[in-house]
C-alpha cells in the first residue's frame, strides 16, 4: 500500500515533469496521460473509487482526447512548435516553481496528522459512512443528490455556457458560401495560389491579405 | 503515508505545472501544464477529505470529493474554451508560439 502510494505519487510527478519539458506536444499529452492515471491510482488509495473512475473517464478520456484531437488538427510543423525560451526564463521559472514547492511543503509540514498512517485507519473508514463504503458510488451519490444537489445541477449551466462560448469562438465570421469583401489590394489577393489554395475555405480565417501581401507583392514586381 | 505526504505530492504536481506555464512558449503545453496544476489541487482535496473522514467527527467529509468532481467539470469546460481560443489564435498567428511575431501584432 505504502509502496504503491509512493510509486504512483512520484511517478505522477516524474511523468508531469517530462510532459512539461518535452519538445513535441503529442508526447507531452501522452506523458500527461500517464500522470493523470497515476493520480487516479492515488485516488483509489485515498478511498475515492468513484473519483478515480471519473478521473479516468473525464480527464484521461474526454479532456486528453480533446487535446490530442486539437494537436492532430493543427498538425504543427517543427518550426511552429514555439521557440525554446532563453535559459534565463527557464531558470526564473524553475526558481518560482521551487519557491512555491518550498512554501507549500512547509505549510503541509505543519498540518496536524490525525492518524500517523492511513492504512491504520482503513478499518475505521469502512464504517464511517454507515453501511456503505466511504467514497463508493452509492455513498458519493447520496451526498451528491442530497446536500450538494444545487451546485451539481449548476454544473449543467456551466457546461452549456462553455458550449455556447466555444461555438461563438469557432464560428465563421461570414455566412457559409458568401465571399467576404476583400479589404485590401485585390491585385495581391489573386497571387498564384500559395496563400489560399481553396478559395471556398479562405473566409473563415483572418484576412488572407495579411499573409499574401509580402509574398504576392514580391512575385508581381 | 499520511495526509502530509499526500499534500507534499500534490504540491509537487502543482509546482511542476507552474514550471511548465512559466517556461514554455508552446500554447498547447501551457494548457497541459494548467491541467497538471488542477490535478495537484484535486489530489490535495481528496487527501484532506479522506483525512477528515478518518477523524473523530467525520462531518461532511464527502464535500471534498464533491468539490473535486465540480473542479473536474470546470476543467472540462476550461479545456473546451481554452482549446478553441488556441485554434482562433493559431488561425490568426499561424503558430502556437506565445511570442510569435504575429501574436505580438495582436496587441496593436
Amino acid at each position: 500500500m505504502n509502496f504503491i502510494f509512493w510509486l504512483a505519487g512520484l511517478g505522477a510527478i516524474a511523468a508531469a515533469t517530462r510532459a512539461v519539458t518535452h519538445e513535441n506536444p503529442i508526447y507531452s499529452a501522452l506523458w500527461t496521460l500517464l500522470a493523470l492515471s497515476a493520480v487516479a491510482v492515488e485516488f483509489v488509495l485515498l478511498h475515492s473509487g468513484f473519483l478515480a473512475a471519473m478521473q479516468v473517464l473525464l480527464y484521461a478520456g474526454a479532456i486528453m482526447v480533446l487535446f490530442v484531437f486539437v494537436i492532430m488538427l493543427l498538425s504543427l510543423k517543427k518550426e511552429e512548435h514555439g521557440e525554446e525560451p532563453p535559459f534565463a526564463t527557464k531558470a526564473f521559472a524553475f526558481a518560482v516553481a521551487l519557491a512555491v514547492f518550498a512554501v507549500l511543503t512547509s505549510a503541509a509540514r505543519t498540518f496536524p496528522v490525525r492518524d500517523a498512517a492511513f492504512p491504520a485507519s482503513d478499518e475505521r473508514m469502512a464504517s464511517v459512512a454507515g453501511d456503505v463504503d466511504f467514497g463508493s458510488v452509492e455513498h458519493f451519490g447520496r451526498f451528491l443528490y442530497g446536500p450538494s444537489v444545487v451546485p451539481f445541477e449548476l454544473i449543467s449551466v456551466l457546461l452549456t455556457a462553455a458550449i455556447a462560448g466555444v461555438v461563438i469562438l469557432a464560428r465563421r465570421r461570414t455566412p457559409l458560401g458568401v465571399e467576404p469583401p476583400v479589404e485590401s489590394a485585390p491585385g495581391h489577393g489573386q497571387g498564384h495560389g500559395e496563400a489560399s489554395p481553396a478559395p471556398g475555405d479562405g473566409p473563415a480565417e483572418t484576412p488572407p491579405a495579411l499573409e499574401a501581401a509580402p509574398l504576392g507583392g514580391g512575385a508581381h514586381t | 503515508m499520511n495526509v502530509q505526504h499526500v499534500l507534499i505530492i500534490s504540491a509537487g504536481l502543482f509546482s511542476v505545472g507552474i514550471f511548465g506555464v512559466l517556461s514554455r512558449r508552446n500554447l498547447l503545453i501551457v494548457l497541459l501544464s494548467v491541467e497538471i496544476m488542477l490535478n495537484g489541487a484535486n489530489l490535495a482535496l481528496v487527501g484532506l477529505s479522506r483525512d477528515l473522514a478518518a477523524s473523530a467527527t467525520p462531518s461532511a467529509a464527502e464535500s471534498g470529493q464533491a468539490l473535486v468532481l465540480f473542479s473536474m467539470a470546470v476543467a472540462a469546460a476550461e479545456v473546451a474554451v481554452g482549446l478553441s481560443i488556441l485554434i482562433a489564435f493559431f488561425r490568426h498567428a499561424r503558430s502556437v508560439d506565445t511570442a510569435s511575431p504575429r501574436a505580438t501584432a495582436l496587441r496593436r
